[in-house]
């Protein structure tokens, strides 16, 4: 009973293994991809640095940059500014989850949108932290709709083993 | 005119579920205590999200579920299994199986997920998690039922009816969650996933798996005598490995002919087909395999009863009545027409205590044990008090011919 309640649970976990080099973006936060992700590029937001990696349809962005906002401030700040401005259609969750990371304390919304002229919409989990010297830290994982929930399960734990500075 | 001698307790069928002295049984109770916490929560939140629909979901599955209890309960057909048992069997699945199966898919779903990629979990990880965890888990239900009470599962339908109960419970609850959480949760989608998980496919999901599980346990435990262990097995793991089969069809996305979404029109038609594509086979196989199990049964009685026939147990006439469940009913309506619903009821005691003179006889070595000829003392006793009631002796209780 126990094998077949708890059994996949620790098989994921040791399925999900460190691969490739960590990926640090800007010096202030680094993340350790897994196995099966892969690098994409780096890319900047709104002026802020990141680094995109992939997973078949799923997709990792990690943005980091100093700030003076709080984690709900940053989080709306990128819902509006990054978010709400590259898509037609955007629908983003009405409160901030509170999550605690290996790092400390975050906040996490989801949103669903159309982003390019497929018209496939995207769902997408943001985690967003800042550190107590400042530096903000955005997570995003986005995926084609319904298909985002197999792909949480890597981006949950490479966002809970980030490094943040 | 002779008194009916006392009701008593069966020596056979007295095990309730309630067996403090089984470590089952505690297992059983702990395991549904702790998920039972855990289920009020998900229907509490349930409840908050839609109270309409949550209402509405329970009326109309109690609406499906106890006319499906009923059948399930009667199929059985000369032995009926204990309430307690069949209300532990039926909680089980509702509670402690649909509980912890959320649990073990989500964990398989993340190792489909990590193995296959998003694509391919997307597409096959209900197919690839749900039969093999939740039909363990209610498997394990009617394993924990036997557990608690060994000599209650005696057939193989036996097994069919705990296993279709189990799967009865988990069916209701996993419906509220669906008609809730995935549809919806107003009114009309309640009454939308109402129509295609209950009216569409209500015939072809657990209480047909955990039926075929049942059966295969119900098989491997009561063949000990007879039948070679290899063959238990292989009879076991052949029964069990169709229900994944089938419950793993029917979560894929092979022969899958529902209409796009949204439904309209005609596509309310065509559900009901595209669901019988991948459910009606196995529905077919399994309502083959009663059929056999029942003919089974009957078989049983008629040699367990063959020797007793004409003894102060059981008379030849009487023989031919108990065999057939329809001139049971026959006699017993012809006797309360004739006699009155007191003489129809002592019958009725005659009949199952004689079943139970059958089961008496099929366990023991010698003709002359003890316990065969109390029994047969006993239905010797009820057949006096029945023929003792003004109008029962003018005729036989035997059907017409």
């Amino acid at each position: 009973m126990l094998a077949v309640v708890a059994g996949g649970y620790l098989a994921a976990a040791a399925l999900s293994t460190p691969a490739g080099p960590p990926l640090s973006v800007g010096g202030i936060a680094t993340v350790q991809p897994l196995s099966g992700w892969r690098f994409v590029q780096r890319v900047e937001e709104a002026g802020v640095p990141g680094v995109v990696i992939t997973r078949g349809v799923g997709s990792f962005e990690l943005l980091a940059a100093p700030t003076d906002q709080s984690p709900a401030e940053l989080a709306r700040s990128y819902a509006t500014e990054v978010l709400e401005a590259q898509a037609s259609q955007l629908q983003v969750s009405d409160s901030l989850d509170a999550v605690t990371l290996d790092s400390g304390a975050a906040v996490r919304f989801y949103y669903i949108g159309v982003f390019d002229q497929s018209g496939v919409p995207l769902e997408g989990e943001v985690t967003v932290a800042v550190s107590s010297a400042g530096n903000g830290v955005i997570f995003d994982a986005w995926a084609p709709e319904g298909q985002l929930q197999y792909v949480l399960g890597d981006v949950e734990t490479m966002v809970d083993a980030a490094e943040i500075s | 005119m002779a008194a009916a001698p006392v009701k008593r307790r069966s020596p056979l069928h007295h095990t309730s579920l309630f067996q403090l002295r089984e470590p089952a049984f505690w297992l059983y109770a702990v395991t549904l205590a702790l998920t039972g916490l855990y289920t009020i929560g998900e229907q509490s939140l349930y409840r908050r999200i839609s109270p309409s629909g949550w209402v509405l979901s329970w009326v109309l599955l109690l609406a499906y579920a106890l006319p499906v209890f009923l059948i399930i309960y009667f199929l059985d057909l000369y032995e009926r299994e204990p309430m307690s048992l069949l209300i532990g069997a039926l909680l089980w699945g509702a509670v402690a199986a649909t509980t912890m199966s959320g649990f073990g898919n989500s964990g398989w779903g993340e190792v489909v997920a990590r193995v296959g990629g998003p694509e391919f979990a997307a597409k096959w990880t209900a197919a690839l998690t749900a039969p093999f965890v939740e039909e363990t888990l209610k498997g394990l239900g009617v394993v924990i039922i036997y557990l608690i009470a060994r000599e209650e599962i005696d057939d193989v339908m036996d097994g069919f009816v705990y296993g279709a109960t189990v799967g009865l419970g988990f069916a209701v609850v996993e419906d509220v969650y669906y008609f809730i959480a995935v549809f919806g949760g107003s009114p009309a989608d309640v009454i939308k996933g109402y129509f295609i998980r209950v009216i569409a496919s209500g015939l072809y999901s657990h209480v047909l798996y955990t039926g075929l599980v049942g059966m295969g346990i119900g098989y491997a435990v009561t063949r000990r005598g007879g039948v070679s262990s290899r063959r238990r097995g292989l009879v076991l793991a052949g029964l069990v490995s169709l229900a994944v089969f089938g419950h793993l069809l029917w979560n894929s996305p092979l022969l899958d002919f529902f209409p796009e979404y949204p439904w309209t029109g005609s596509d309310w038609l065509v559900i009901p087909l595209a669901t019988a594509v991948k459910g009606l086979p196995l529905l077919a196989f399994a309502g083959l395999a009663v059929k056999l199990a029942r003919g089974r049964e009957r078989r049983w009685l008629n040699t367990a009863l063959m020797a007793e026939a004409g003894d102060e147990g059981i008379s030849a006439g009487e023989l031919a009545v108990l065999e057939s469940p329809k001139a049971r009913r026959a006699v017993r309506a012809e006797m309360k027409a004739r006699a009155g619903r007191g003489a129809a009821d002592l019958l009725e005691r005659l009949h199952r205590e004689q079943v139970n003179l059958a089961m008496i006889r099929s366990r023991v070595a010698a003709s002359d044990d003890p316990a065969l000829i109390e029994q047969r003392a006993y239905c010797k006793a009820l057949r006096d008090a029945l023929q003792a009631i003004p109008g029962v002796a003018s005729a036989e209780a035997v059907p017409p011919a």
